[in-house]
Order: structure tokens, then C-alpha cells, then sequence
């Protein structure tokens, strides 16, 4: 379970005028196993910064996020990369990969990570690479040249080649056209009916209708 | 102690004079781990950096070694002779300019064999081979084996600095911005080698960088650097993403997108 409690999250720009931003206060909700909720809220409401907080890429002002038994804000560096590793998968909608790494070691990493044969890692990678119709020849050049449909694939394909229990995705679907679209919503039907709690931002309503358990409006907050 | 860590410095402060080189700065780090030291030029990295791998004595701090017999050694307690030893068995240490870190005047292989024979390899057809390996690993072509390094590009001779200090298998590997100065196809290419490297071999790297794009890709954690202390420190994209030192925020907000 995910759960988020009290939340509070603001910036202090030091550097500009000591602006201090106020993105959202006490925020509260549960994500069970098997749940998908959908962010909703204008720009600016901070569905993104709730993301990076669950993940640890923002630090949290006040409240907390716990996963599970662990508690975010009281975390060390490694225990986040351990639970990023082990448990928590985030999608987002810009690929950011070493130069000149082929797409399909690109796609494999987390597997790899976890300790997982390079020859199963490399068919499970052939298998969600195949599913999301990357085309075969693509599969050996670095994902940095591909079109914006195409990396953001391969952003999934790495977020769901493994099951992770917990998983955080903003706007999974964002560049992609329709049938693409249709497949990378299938993948989190399938992630959701094998119990993973997940929370994600869904710009389009067809998809967030089609998908979502719940909504949890940041405006209304 | 905590007996798991690979290696752990403990308040070290370096003084030249009056001045402040570091200044009661404290790291750790586990095998398989990248920690990437940011800040601008003066910052006190290098200094850091030459202080923790024994090159420069310390004014105070104590830095423990858990080495291959899980023995730990503390590096101010050790006899020299010792020291030199670790350095080149366990430690290694990429320098900015290849120049520092290569014999100019003998032969690529001989520059990776030269460190086989310092930790006791003889066989010449074993350790050629190896070198081989090396530089096939490294993306030199290999009849270039016995050309000097100074027929090479500046690229070619940072990737053969990389070979010549990795060809012992060390433990942890000290870098002190090792793609500085390279054009953006050969940082890419020595990037890559470096992420497989430490995966493959297991081993821990400590990067200085001020190239934050290249210690986004690196690092699994950052310490940012400023005037010889330590101003922030915690997970890569967090130091990036959310600064909360005014420093770091200075830093990361002076660059265009990483």
C-alpha cells in the first residue's frame, strides 16, 4: 500500500529573491494493492512534484509518504535506490539514457539490476519490445535517436518489463497515437490485476476512464 | 564499526597555509556504488580527492580501507610501502590529463602491462594478451599496441589511461574529471564503458565532475563542494532535482537542462 499523509511541499529559491513556492498542503490518500489512482488538477497543481516526493527525487517539506513499511522522508540515499530497485518503478515522459547504449540494454537494465540472467533478461526485453511494435531493427541503436513515440515506449517497455509492486507513471501515454496507446493501457490493466498499486497522471480522459480505480483532484485538496 | 562499506573517509581537513583546501568532509561507499563530487573550480574536489586516495597528507581525518582480506586499514596508520601497494592493487586513480596518468615514452600495451608486472605478473605472451583484451575492451584498435601514447588522440589516451588502471581489477576507482576536455562522441563512448565496467566488475567509483549531465547518467549519490566543505549531499537526482542549499541551487540553475 502507498500511503500519503499530511503531505506538504514547498521550494525555497534562494536564489530568486528567496521566493518561497507553496505547491500543495496535507494532502491524504491510500493507493491498495491492485488500485490505480488517477492525479487530476490543473497545471501547476503539482501532480508531477506528488510523483517525485513518492519516488524521493523532491525532498518532503512536512508529512509522510510511506510504501509499505518504509517511510519516505526518514529514508537514507540507499535505501531509496534499494526500494527503486526492488520496488518501486517510475515512467516519465523524457528518456534519459547514456549515449550510444542500444535500446535493448537500455530496456533490460532493471532486470539486470536485480541480478537476472542476461539471457532471460534479453528475452523478456525482445518480448515487451515485440508488444509494443519497437521495430526488430531498432532494437540494437540507441534509443536517442528515435522519435518521441518511440523513446517513450522504450520508457515504458523499461518501467514494465518488471512487476513492480509499486509504480508511479506521468503521463505514460502522453506522444502516443491511438493503437500504441490502446497497448500501453493493456500493460497497466495487466499490472494492476497482478496487484501492484499504482499512481499515475492521465491527461486523457478516455484513458484515465478507461483505467483509473479512483481520482484524487490536487485542486480540491 | 559498521563492517560492510568499502570505503570510508572520516572528517578530513587538508590546509595550504592559511588557506582551506577541505574541511571536515566525511564519505562512505559500498561496492557496485558511483558517488559523483560536484562544484565549481576551487571548490576543494581535487584536493578531496588526492587527500582520500593517499596522495596528499592529511591535517586531520582518517580514512579506512576494507580490503580484499576484509581487513580494514586505516591509511594514516599504515607504513608507505603498504600504501603504494594498495594503491596499485585496490585503488586506482584516473587523472583529468591522460598525460599525468600514462608513461608517454613506452608503448600502449606496455602502459597496461607496466601494472600487471607492478602486482607480480612475468609470463610476456599472458600479460601481451591481456593488454590486448584491454584495449579491445576500451574500443583501441589493437595493432595500435605498440605505439606510444603520444601518437594517440587526446580520447584515445584517456581510454588507454582507463585500461592501464582498471587491467588490475581494482576495487574502487578514483576519477578525477576523466571526460573533461573530450568532445561529446568520446565522452559518450568513455560513459558507456564506465556504466559497464562497474556493473561487470562490481567495482566503486568515486567522479569528480562539473559536468552535471555526466553525473546524472554516473552517480548513484552526489556531494556538492563549495569552498573546501561540504555544502549537500544525498541521492543523485534529488541534489539535481530539488536542491535545498543555496550553492547547489546556484549550480544546478546555472546550467542548461540536465
Amino acid at each position: 500500500m502507498i500511503q500519503i499523509k499530511n503531505l506538504n511541499k514547498s521550494f525555497e529559491l534562494y536564489n530568486q529573491n528567496n521566493t518561497n513556492i507553496n505547491v500543495f498542503k496535507n494532502i491524504n490518500f491510500k493507493v491498495n494493492k491492485g488500485e490505480v489512482v488517477a492525479l487530476t488538477g490543473n497545471s501547476g497543481t503539482g501532480k508531477s512534484t506528488l510523483l517525485k516526493l513518492i519516488y524521493g527525487s523532491y525532498i518532503i517539506s512536512k508529512g509522510d509518504v510511506l510504501i509499505s513499511d518504509i517511510n519516505i522522508r526518514k529514508s537514507t540515499p540507499r535505501d531509496i535506490l534499494k526500494l527503486r530497485k526492488n520496488r518501486l518503478g517510475y515512467v516519465s515522459q523524457f528518456l534519459r539514457v547514456v549515449p550510444r547504449v542500444p535500446t535493448i540494454e537500455v530496456v533490460i537494465e532493471p532486470l539486470l539490476d536485480i541480478g537476472c540472467e542476461k539471457n532471460i533478461a534479453l528475452k523478456k526485453g525482445q518480448e515487451i519490445l515485440e508488444r509494443l511494435k519497437i521495430p526488430k531493427n531498432l532494437w540494437n541503436l540507441s534509443p536517442l535517436t528515435f522519435s518521441g513515440g518511440e523513446q517513450q515506449r522504450v520508457n515504458i517497455a523499461r518501467g514494465f518489463i518488471y512487476n513492480y509492486p509499486y509504480l508511479l507513471l506521468d503521463e505514460p501515454t502522453a506522444s502516443l497515437d491511438q493503437n500504441n496507446k490502446n497497448i500501453v493501457l493493456d500493460l497497466i490493466e495487466k499490472a494492476k490485476l497482478n496487484g501492484s498499486a499504482i499512481i499515475g497522471i492521465f491527461h486523457d480522459e478516455i484513458a484515465r476512464n478507461r483505467i483509473a480505480s479512483r481520482e484524487v483532484n490536487l485542486e480540491n485538496l | 564499526m559498521k563492517q560492510d562499506f568499502l570505503f570510508k573517509a572520516s572528517n578530513i581537513s587538508k590546509y595550504y597555509g592559511q588557506n582551506i583546501g577541505c574541511k571536515n568532509v566525511s564519505l562512505d561507499i559500498n561496492s557496485g556504488e558511483v558517488l559523483g563530487i560536484v562544484g565549481e573550480s576551487g571548490s576543494g574536489k581535487s584536493t578531496l580527492l588526492n587527500c582520500i586516495y593517499g596522495n596528499l597528507e592529511l591535517d586531520e581525518g582518517d580514512i579506512f580501507l576494507n580490503d580484499k582480506s576484509k581487513t580494514i586499514l586505516n591509511f594514516t596508520k599504515i607504513s608507505e610501502p603498504k600504501l603504494r601497494l594498495i594503491q596499485r592493487s585496490d585503488l586506482a586513480f584516473v587523472h583529468q590529463n591522460p598525460r599525468d596518468g600514462l608513461r608517454m615514452n613506452i608503448s600502449a600495451g606496455g602502459n597496461i602491462g607496466e601494472r600487471l608486472m607492478a602486482i607480480g605478473h612475468r609470463n610476456y605472451g599472458e600479460i601481451r594478451e591481456i593488454a590486448s583484451n584491454w584495449l579491445e575492451k576500451v574500443e583501441i584498435d589493437v595493432s595500435r599496441i605498440d605505439d606510444k601514447p603520444s601518437t594517440f588522440s587526446g580520447g584515445m589516451q584517456q581510454r588507454l589511461q582507463i585500461a592501464r588502471n582498471l587491467v588490475t581489477k581494482p576495487r574502487l576507482i578514483f576519477m578525477d574529471e576523466p571526460t573533461g576536455g573530450l568532445d561529446v562522441s568520446v565522452q559518450a563512448k568513455i560513459l558507456d564503458l564506465l556504466r559497464n565496467l562497474v556493473r561487470e566488475l562490481g567495482i566503486a567509483a568515486i567522479i569528480i565532475t562539473h559536468d552535471l549531465a555526466v553525473v546524472r547518467l554516473l552517480a548513484d549519490r552526489i556531494i556538492v563542494m563549495q569552498n573546501g566543505n561540504v555544502v549537500e549531499a544525498g541521492l543523485c537526482d534529488q541534489v539535481l532535482d530539488d536542491p535545498q542549499h543555496k550553492y547547489s541551487q546556484l549550480l544546478v540553475s546555472s546550467v542548461l537542462q540536465v
